[in-house]
């Protein structure tokens, strides 16, 4: 998406210029995508975060030299199969020879690869999140509802949104932040239960 | 008219979180981008719904499978970038450190060679033009028209097996007239002839003459 975009080039610059601020959010972002890209070559879920930080740190140090060619999650993905491999061979093991492509593993579904290698806890924990997640969404109010939905479902802009809707563009971005916020408090609890321990 | 009502009852920790809502979907100002940013040092709550509220899109767009990750899985990898440019940090200063020490050594020795050679070659018997020996007395060039007239014991380079004394940058080493090792004070002469280049050692601690000594002249009396 044109905005994803826009606002990883934003923060990239950000980051380029020395503001880490910029790169805990570019991490927050990715995180999740990073590890199930990397638990595809490496199956244990601490490895997997292991790896994923050191992805991080290599994009860091090398953050100098990213000129915006391509998307900034492509190139931090091809960091993460490198880094991944790199690992494996580390340990002696032997890293898959075809590797899927980005695009590729963007429709691919990444989530029944996970689901096959969690354990039980994990699985769920998982099924306990998203559950919380629709559940919420269906219980917000319409307005709330549909805003949120136009939006992370349909992936319509703003100004797109307040036309559907017929409301001001600051009436929709209060409406979205709000059902965002709402799931989120529903979230923090179960997300609180998991902080501290290692999720092996 | 709700929307409005609860607009307004946001606090300021509210209005950043809706900032940092509309920042994920890409529909926030350059500059109100730059003060969420800073917010987010003095709140780090924010930081955490920020990975909330991407753990809530990934969700409802199927992306990926809602795994949570360590609590401290961003803060971890910061804290090993600030360590590295800790040590970046300290490497860079040792070398700087380094540069200066050696520059400092570049600079003595480029001031010992200059003395060397502009002494010219002295005989055997002390006058120019002759052999060059290893000399009874010492020449050392001094522009400065202060005197202080303080003896000081001097050695030929080749019999010092290692200086004893070291001079700091900052002590004042100037001096004025030639004397011989018994003393006796050297005409100019023989400075502006040439002279066998001696390593001088003063140690202001030990050397130093509140009196002034006399001022002697004439030949060396040997």
């Amino acid at each position: 998406m044109g905005e994803t975009d826009d606002l990883d080039r934003a923060l990239v610059e950000r980051v380029q210029k020395g503001d880490k601020r910029a790169f805990d959010l570019l991490i927050r972002k990715y995180q999740h995508k990073l590890v199930s890209v990397i638990s595809r070559y490496i199956s244990d879920w601490s490895e997997c975060q292991d790896v994923a930080q050191e992805t991080f740190i290599r994009a860091y140090r090398a953050i100098g030299n990213f000129r915006g060619d391509s998307q900034f999650y492509t190139w931090m993905y091809k960091i993460a199969i490198n880094t991944a491999k790199n690992y494996l061979v580390s340990q002696g093991r032997r890293p898959p020879k075809d590797d899927i492509a980005v695009d590729d593993a963007m429709l691919l579904d990444g989530g029944a690869w996970l689901k096959d290698r969690a354990t039980p806890e994990h699985e769920l924990m998982r099924q306990e999140i998203e559950q919380t997640v629709f559940d919420t969404v269906e219980q917000l109010p319409e307005e709330l509802k549909t805003a949120i939905t136009l939006r992370e479902v349909d992936g319509l802009s703003y100004e797109e949104i307040s036309e559907k809707m017929g409301c001001p563009i600051g009436t929709v971005r209060s409406r979205i932040f709000r059902a965002r916020d709402a799931i989120d408090q529903k979230l923090r609890p179960l997300l609180s239960d998991t902080q501290g321990h290692d999720h092996d | 008219m709700t929307d409005q009502i609860t607009h307004i009852s946001l606090g300021r920790a509210g209005q950043s979180a809706e900032q940092l809502s509309a920042l994920m979907d890409g529909e926030l100002a350059g500059d109100q981008m730059r003060f969420l940013l800073r917010g987010i040092e003095a709140e780090p709550d924010l930081a955490q719904r920020w990975s909330r509220f991407h753990l809530i899109r990934a969700a409802l767009r199927h992306e990926v499978v809602v795994m949570p990750l360590r609590a401290d899985f961003s803060a971890n990898i910061l804290g090993r970038l600030d360590g590295e440019a800790i040590a970046a940090t300290t490497i860079g200063a040792r070398r700087h450190g380094m540069v200066r020490w050696v520059g400092g050594g570049a600079i003595a020795a480029a001031v010992a060679v200059v003395a060397l050679v502009v002494s010219g070659p002295v005989g055997d018997n002390g006058l120019p033009g002759g052999k060059s020996s290893s000399g009874t007395f010492a020449a050392q060039g001094a522009p400065s028209a202060t005197v202080r007239g303080a003896y000081l014991p001097l050695r030929p380079a080749n019999t010092l097996q290692k200086p004893e004394l070291v001079l700091p940058a900052s002590d004042e080493t100037i001096l004025q007239n030639l004397y011989a090792p018994d003393g006796s004070v050297m005409p100019r002469d023989y400075f502006s002839q040439g002279a066998e280049p001696y390593v001088l050692y003063v140690n202001p601690q030990t050397h130093r003459v509140d009196a002034p000594l006399p001022v002697q002249s004439g030949a060396p009396q040997k």
